[in-house]
């Protein structure tokens, strides 16, 4: 009787994982003058957290230096592959977004693999961004 | 007995008359949702080329210290085995780069015929205002040339089947013939056919 209720209590949480929503982590990146002025994280997702984690940020100015682009390193912290999505979001000093590609994109990282993934800014006026991942949420054809 | 077999027999006929009348379910989706339909191009590999090649552009020095360079795209080239909307790509990718506002495209590829025309008619027709009419002569050249094209290599084994895309992209500068920015996004799809069913 013990292990049936063990058996149902693993099959209760396996079916709440699969269950579980989309909402993804987010980094929020505020810009100053000099680069990278302050970030948070804001996590919604707990597994994804324990999975893949937000590293180090960089921000440098393009060309001319009256726009810049962004790099942020993602870790993936389990010894499979993960697989995900992310995507970049910035917005002006009024806190309008002004992404110009906002759809979310595939990623994968092997095991311990961490890398860098870049976006740059749409336009001069940008001033904070917001780099989110969450599960693979595909549309399939099943 | 008789009766209730008929009863029965008409009630399960209606349901299924009633199930192939039925209309399909429609929902909206979110287009910016990853898609996995199948392993053919679709919109996310178009959405994944354009953020790519448009980060890539708006970082270039090429673009960013000019002043508002005017670009001229001529559209992507297909050379992949399945039929692909190139201009949608070619639109996709314009499109973020137009509204970044570092760049400014001219339409001479697109509608010159009508531009022609329209500049025929208000200079010629008599009906246009002389003090509003536009004359020809006045079009800006381009200062740089943008082309790609989109390839494939197909392979299938067993149930497994693997989709490699390669999008290459380059901007020559058409004073000096230059290739100044030039940059690729490979794209790997798989698919697996179950064992039950298709």
């Amino acid at each position: 009787m013990k292990r049936l209720r063990w058996y149902l209590l693993v099959a209760a949480m396996i079916l709440a994982a699969c269950a579980a929503g989309t909402a993804p982590n987010i980094l929020h990146v505020q810009a100053g003058p000099g680069g990278l002025s302050s970030k948070k994280v804001e996590i919604n997702d707990s597994w994804l957290a324990r999975t893949l984690t937000f590293g180090e940020v960089s921000i440098r100015p393009t060309g001319s230096g009256s726009s810049m682009e962004a790099q942020v390193i993602i870790q993936n912290e389990n010894s499979g592959d993960t697989n995900f999505e992310y995507r970049f979001l910035w917005y002006d000093a009024s806190g309008f977004e002004i992404s110009t590609v906002t759809g979310w994109i595939p990623a994968g990282l092997s095991g311990k693999e961490s890398r860098g993934f870049i976006s740059a800014a749409p336009g001069a006026n940008a001033v904070s961004f917001k780099c989110m991942v969450r599960k693979m949420h595909a549309v399939t054809g099943s | 007995m008789k009766r209730v077999t008929l009863i029965l027999f008409i009630g399960i006929m209606a349901a299924c008359i009633s199930g192939c009348a039925s209309t399909p379910k429609v929902s909206y989706g979110d287009p910016e949702q990853v898609e996995t339909v199948t392993t053919e191009f679709g919109s996310t590999d178009l959405q994944m080329i354009a953020e790519k090649m448009t980060n890539s552009l708006l970082a270039t020095p090429v673009l960013t210290t000019a002043k508002r360079p005017v670009l001229y795209v001529y559209q992507v080239k297909n050379k992949t085995d399945e039929h692909i909307d190139t201009k949608s790509v070619t639109d996709k990718i314009r499109t973020t780069l137009q509204k970044s506002g570092k760049v400014r495209f001219t339409a001479v590829n697109e509608v010159n015929d009508e531009i022609l025309k329209q500049l025929e008619y208000q200079s010629k027709s008599g009906v246009v205002d002389p003090k509003t009419a536009k004359s020809v002569g006045h079009q800006i050249g381009a200062d740089y040339f943008l082309f790609g094209e989109i390839s494939s290599i197909r392979k299938s084994s067993g149930r497994v089947q693997d989709v490699y895309f390669k999008f290459t992209m380059n901007l020559v500068d058409i004073k000096t013939g230059i290739i100044e920015w030039a940059d690729e996004k490979e794209i790997r799809k798989q698919a697996k056919k179950t064992l039950i069913g298709q």
